[in-house]
């Protein structure tokens, strides 16, 4: 079992070497060590990247610099039940796109919070996807699936990386009233209702998602309380205590599939909110980090 | 100045008589109800209307035409 001070061991350790991008720990007859992955395996031949930390072995593998999901426009993208265009009530996994913005990403999840004007009801993505542009902020109209179409939410709140901390989630949620009624389904296309409970994720669980770029997909949390860092372009983030998803027989994401909440199919509970991939693996960042830094649950009977 | 000659105040006596009643309870009850009706309905028909939140509300409008 992985500790909270694990968890910020191993994004210090990213802190201190840029080219490592993934880091977890790995249990074993001998003992636990340290899986990295890399970008510049040369450097650990050449001496440049540590062997031990915090008394650990660290055995490194080449892995690939990890982005945000999102498709940035123009792009040619086939048209599918998560990228058309929906009548209310709308069913979420689908596509929007922020005003003024020119990509796309995924409103993964109906949820609900208390804000002073009472209880609202809304969906869930990532702060990458629903804020990021300057200029930009609470109140930016959401439109599905593109902005010829008109907003079905308003941004409500955010959760953004710091470059200079530890994070722990990136994530929005905006408000799906628009004139009095709510614009989304309390249903995720292919998944049907999500429960109000959400669990952790254990190391070998199977798990499924729906996203606007690859739609519903099947997969297995490879590991939890990993240490990542992300390429935002313009900077980068560490994140501490980060699921791990690999698909079991195809990609378990794509670029545009930010915002998409993971389920674990095991005990079929939401589990992880998705941000960012590279290569074969998915990040999502657990939903109780999600729910401490947003205050949401999934409770519409109320 | 030329002095006039008011004429005296008359007396006012007023007498207040109780009335024997005219209608029995529910003659005057349903024709009151009725008046009161549309002030009430409005205040229902507002109170629905009202966008507080208070509950998840699907709409069902069409985006995609």
């Amino acid at each position: 079992m992985q500790t909270p001070q694990d968890a910020r061991d191993l994004a210090d350790l990213l802190h201190d070497h840029p080219t490592i991008v993934l880091a977890c720990l790995r249990h074993h007859r001998g003992g636990t060590y340290i899986l990295a992955q890399t970008t510049d395996l040369p450097s650990v031949r050449s001496g440049n990247l540590p062997l031990k930390y915090k008394g650990l072995e660290i055995r490194y593998q080449e892995g690939p610099t990890i982005h945000p999901l999102i498709l940035r426009l123009p792009a040619c993208y086939p048209l599918s039940n998560y990228t058309r265009c929906q009548d209310e009530p709308i069913e979420l996994g689908c596509q929007i796109q922020p005003a003024g913005a020119n990509w796309l990403g995924t409103a993964g999840a109906p949820c609900a919070w208390e804000d002073p004007q009472g209880r609202r009801y809304g969906f869930l993505t990532n702060w990458h996807v629903a804020y990021r542009g300057p200029g930009e902020d609470v109140g930016r109209p959401q439109h599905q699936p593109t902005i010829d179409r008109p907003a079905i939410a308003l941004l409500a709140d955010y959760q953004r990386p710091n470059p200079a901390t530890n994070n722990l989630c990136d994530a929005a949620i905006c408000d799906a009233l628009i004139e009095g009624y709510h614009t989304i389904s309390t249903q995720i296309i292919g998944i049907g209702p999500i429960p109000a409970a959400h669990a952790d994720a254990q190391q070998g669980d199977y798990a499924t998602k729906a996203g606007r770029t690859t739609g519903l997909t099947h997969g297995r949390c490879t590991a939890t309380g990993a240490a990542v860092r992300v390429d935002y372009g313009d900077f980068t983030a560490v994140y501490g205590d980060q699921d791990v998803y690999e698909g079991t027989d195809a990609l378990f994401s794509g670029p545009g599939d930010s915002g998409s909440l993971i389920l674990t199919t095991n005990r079929n509970i939401p589990a992880s909110l998705l941000f960012a991939g590279g290569g074969k693996v998915t990040i999502g960042s657990p939903l109780r980090h999600v729910i401490a830094a947003l205050g949401i649950d999934f409770d519409f009977s109320r | 100045m030329a002095e006039t000659n008011n004429p005296p105040l008359p007396m006012i006596q007023a007498q207040i008589q109780i009335m024997p009643p005219s209608a029995t309870f529910w003659e005057c009850f349903f024709p009151a109800l009725l008046a009161a009706a549309p002030i009430f309905l409005d205040a229902l028909l507002k109170c629905l209307a009202k966008d507080d939140s208070s509950g998840y509300r699907p709409g069902d409008r069409t985006r995609c035409q």
